[in-house]
């Protein structure tokens, strides 16, 4: 990945009458990277898109597409193609006239075209099925006509509008590791948007994370995971807990007084959050070690909360605990089943959880 | 009512429910019959033997031959095919050209235009008649042929006629068109654009190709529409110009003889044609079969 | 040229609208306007039009005679549909209880009769029912069954026979309609709770078609109205609706302004009928038209 920017968002906003789809959005996209826009329906992500690829224009802001503003520019005069949800393949011609159909309008030569659609067939491995109508394949083989259709035209960008969607899980997955794999062949930007955050945290270099119109935070699978930068953000990737209590200062730096005294260390704070405020702790569930009070190592660098196990479930890569701190706060904690038969806590034991500062984060609520 | 009365009353009940099947089984094909019977004891007296078209004696084509002699009747029948297709190729371009505009954009006054697009389709014809007719002696238009000649061939063209004709023909043109457009998918279209075509060739290549099954359907509805009209063309025909209708009706005025027979049957092969045309048509892209023509 | 229509999406809609729009706005809407106008003048001497306004020609509608003829074709109209509408819902009924396949093999059925021109249909109905030589008397005569041929025509009957016959599948095919889009859980229901057959059809049944009724009964009544070629074939010359009453002010009579305010009475009357249809239904019921 070099450092060109291949999309650069700025300040983008787009109203449709009174309702706010994008709200002051600003993003860069690298030049080669897989970058996904990820959010719950109606968020904008799919908006964004649209006005990446010119199909609708923005309110206020500007769109650069490898420095270019694009303007008004409709989408022929756009060097992006995109994947549509539902693939919008032509009816009425073959495969083969789909997959051509781009660089017929760029008026390439009936030779090179018949060359290069042969090329892309085999690469998508649906060679000898230039003939075909869409009606006549599976929904995979639609995809990855769809994709064969625009990547033959060379895009600097490739939009891709929740292009998995409409498949069974298993060719799904599938799917992911060609997608991927193909985009790091061709070295093509790829603008993906899915709901699905298993799909965006597999696949992509960065990812941003888009609400009601806004983006929450930008940036690469890991960051987002470990570290969510808002309350929203961490509810929608993983598992969370959440903890209520009030922002106090601690020894190393701050922690969340719970309702029964103790205080919760964390290791990083929402900006914007103030001494006294009633705020939350985030902290994974698989971040918190679970031991009995009776035979707790002695874990000086971590911190440590008691507490008693309420409940036990079984899933058989791990076992979950319930574990009741005070009357009115659990927590859930995961713990590997390192050894068979699982782990020897039970229902009813007093039990100490250490967990690194550094996972638990104060966020506003 | 519990289990055991279920099952007692369940044989009368499956009785009922039988004779009420065949019933209404019966009561279908009865309804068949009478639908079809006066078409069909139509098409036998054209063959009849005699000037009667209620006593059978015995089987003859005279009353093809004499219809195919009539000149009257060719000339009837040349005029209604000039007709509907003159009004057909008009209807279809300025009703598909008006589909598109008013099921693709919104505009002030769309609401207006779509009412007077669908007046055609639910005025009487008789009043229409009538308003064309006061219409084309009030303008002096009058009811005329043009005599046009080209190419070494001479062509009467009679413009009331067709004029009257494009009037009701757009606008089931426009309905069909449109209940098209409606359920055609619009990405394609984006797709198009996607892909470098700018606005002509995103029509002509992707829009167009998949108006089509439309525009033709569109296009028959009009054909036979025009061709089957009587009241329209009857009142605003100039003098000894008349369509297949029109001189069936003066036929008919005169006296009911097989001849009559024979030319309705000529029709009725000739609409029956149509519909199958039309109905291999719409079978062709989508692979969908309906029967929405009617 | 293509940018600035780019850019006002509105002009490219009222230019694909010019030629139909312009079409109609010459050929279809100056004309109403002129027969609203005629029906205002006086008649002229030689035929044509006196340009002096008077309301006499609404006035001499309502004179008893053609009062009648206007109350009589509504009567006629109302016959009509309440036939068709007796006679059409089983066939629906029936259409729309059987397996899909054979549903559009027998609404293809349905729908070939009507492929033939009205005329036609007419005159097959006219061979029919003539009194001395129309098909049914002098079958019957032959067989012996009656004496007398029986007035099968040049009234009522004939008329409403005729009409009904030319009507009969724009009741069917949205009776069809609603029916086949009929929820079958429904009618499932009700029988998992004891309801019998014809409980069943009254309450449920029956309620649930009534868009496709009323889409039908409009769809018969209003062309019944203003029928011109059925009563003067199958009428013989005595009988008349308002379409003949009209085409002879044009034809026979020359009373051109007569002509007009009936015709733009006729009009009025459906147009309201039209309304009450659209005001007692939803937008969902009217898609079935």
């Amino acid at each position: 990945m070099n450092n060109q920017i291949a999309v650069e968002i700025s300040d983008v906003t787009k109203k449709f009458g009174e309702v706010v789809a994008v709200d002051n959005v600003k993003i860069r996209i690298k030049d080669r990277e897989f970058f996904s826009l990820l959010g719950p329906s109606g968020c904008g992500k799919t908006t964004t898109l649209r006005m990446i690829g010119g199909f609708e224009l923005p309110t206020e802001g500007q769109i650069y597409i490898m420095g270019e503003a694009q303007g008004f520019k409709p989408p022929y005069q756009r060097p992006v193609n995109t994947v549509f949800q539902s693939y919008a393949l032509f009816p009425h011609m073959t495969i083969a006239q789909n997959i051509a159909f781009g660089l017929e309008m760029k008026k390439v030569s009936k030779n090179e075209i018949k060359k290069r659609v042969g090329e892309m067939l085999d690469l998508v491995q649906l060679s000898n099925m230039g003939r075909r109508k869409p009606k006549q394949l599976s929904g995979g083989q639609r995809q990855r006509v769809a994709l064969a259709r625009a990547l033959i035209n060379h895009p600097k960008v490739l939009l891709l509008d929740e292009p998995l969607g409409a498949l069974d899980m298993k060719l799904r997955k599938e799917m992911q590791f060609e997608l991927k794999a193909i985009q790091e062949r061709v070295g093509i930007t790829f603008v993906y948007v899915t709901h699905d955050q298993e799909e965006a945290i597999t696949m992509s270099d960065r990812i941003a994370i888009m609400n009601e119109g806004k983006v929450l935070q930008i940036d690469t699978p890991e960051e987002i995971y470990e570290r969510p930068a808002n309350h929203f953000v961490a509810d929608f990737i993983g598992e969370t807990n959440f903890i209520p209590g009030k922002v106090q200062r601690t020894e190393n730096g701050f922690g969340l007084k719970i309702s029964d005294g103790q205080i919760f260390a964390a290791g990083w704070a929402e900006e914007g959050v103030s001494i006294g405020e009633a705020s939350l702790i985030s902290v994974r569930p698989e971040k918190l070690r679970i031991y009995p009070t009776d035979q707790s190592p002695g874990f000086d660098h971590l911190s440590k909360i008691t507490g008693v196990i309420e409940k036990s479930v079984y899933i058989g890569t791990d076992t979950r605990y319930v574990v009741r701190l005070t009357k009115d706060t659990i927590v859930q904690v995961r713990q590997q089943n390192m050894v068979s038969g699982g782990t020897h806590l039970k229902e009813g034991m007093s039990v100490n959880l250490f967990w690194d500062s550094e996972n638990a984060r104060i966020l506003k609520r | 009512m519990s289990k055991q009365q279920n099952t007692n009353t369940g044989f009368l009940n499956l009785l009922r429910h039988k004779l009420s099947q065949s019933g209404l089984s019966i009561y279908a094909v009865f309804g068949y019959l009478f639908l079809y019977t006066p078409i069909i004891v139509l098409v036998i007296f054209s063959f009849n033997d005699s000037r009667s078209t209620a006593q059978w004696a015995g089987f003859t084509t005279r009353w093809y031959g004499e219809m195919f002699q009539d000149t009257q009747i060719i000339t009837s029948l040349w005029n209604s095919l000039f007709v509907a297709v003159v009004a057909t190729i008009i209807s279809v371009i300025f009703g598909t050209m008006a589909a598109m505009a008013l099921e693709r954009y919104s505009f002030k006054g769309k609401l207006t235009m779509d009412a007077v697009l669908y007046l055609p389709i639910v005025i009487p014809d008789i009043a229409m008649a009538i308003m064309l007719l006061l219409f084309f002696n009030f303008s002096g238009i009058g009811f005329d042929v043009w005599k046009l000649s080209f190419f070494g061939i001479s062509l009467s063209v009679p413009y009331s006629v067709i004029i009257g004709h494009v009037a009701f023909d757009v606008a089931f043109v426009a309905v069909v068109v449109r209940a098209r457009l409606a359920q055609m998918d619009r990405t394609l279209e984006e797709a198009a654009e996607d892909l470098y075509a700018n606005a002509w060739q995103t029509f002509r290549r992707v829009t167009l190709p998949q108006m089509m099954p439309g525009i033709l359907g569109g296009a028959l509805l009009a054909f036979t529409l025009s061709l089957d009209d009587f009241v329209i063309t009857f009142f605003t025909s100039g003098a000894g110009f008349n369509t297949l209708p029109v001189r069936v009706f003066s036929m008919i005025k005169k006296g009911v003889t097989p001849k009559i027979n024979a030319v309705s049957t000529l029709m009725l092969a000739v609409s029956l044609l149509l519909v199958t045309i039309s109905l291999i048509l719409q079978r062709g892209d989508d692979g969908e079969n309906k029967v929405d023509m009617f | 040229m293509q940018r600035y229509l780019r850019k006002h999406p509105s002009l490219q809609a009222w230019l694909l609208l010019i030629p139909a729009g312009g079409w109609l706005f010459i050929f279809f809407i100056a004309p109403l306007a002129i027969v609203l106008v005629y029906s205002f003048l006086e008649r002229g001497t030689y035929g044509g039009v006196e340009w002096a306004f008077t309301i006499e020609n609404f006035k001499r509608v309502f004179d008893s005679l053609y009062l009648s003829t206007f109350l009589s074709s509504a009567k006629i109209a109302l016959l009509t549909t309440v036939i068709a509408l007796l006679v059409g819902y089983p066939i629906a009924y029936f259409i729309a209880t059987r397996p899909p396949k054979m549903r559009s093999t027998l609404l293809l059925a349905l729908m070939v009769p009507f492929w033939t021109n009205f005329l036609i249909r007419t005159y097959a109905w006219l061979t029919l029912l003539r009194t001395n030589t129309g098909l049914i008397n002098v079958t019957l005569m032959n067989w012996g069954i009656i004496d007398e041929p029986l007035s099968l025509y040049g009234n009522t009957f004939a008329i409403v026979l005729g009409l009904v016959y030319g009507w009969l599948p724009d009741m069917i095919l949205p009776i069809y309609a609603a029916l086949d889009r009929l929820d079958h859980s429904l009618v499932e229901a009700a029988d998992d709770l004891y309801a019998p057959g014809t409980q069943v059809f009254r309450r449920i049944i029956f309620p649930l078609s009534l868009p496709g009724v009323v889409a039908g009964s409009m769809l018969v009544f209003i062309p019944s109205l203003g029928a011109f070629v059925t009563p003067a074939i199958l009428g013989g010359g005595k009988t008349l609706m308002i379409g003949n009453i009209i085409s002879n002010q044009f034809l026979a009579a020359h009373d051109w302004p007569f002509g007009s305010a009936l015709s733009m009475l006729m009009m009025a009357f459906m147009l309201i009928a039209t309304l009450v249809y659209f005001r007692s239904s939803s937008a969902e019921d009217r898609k079935s038209l």
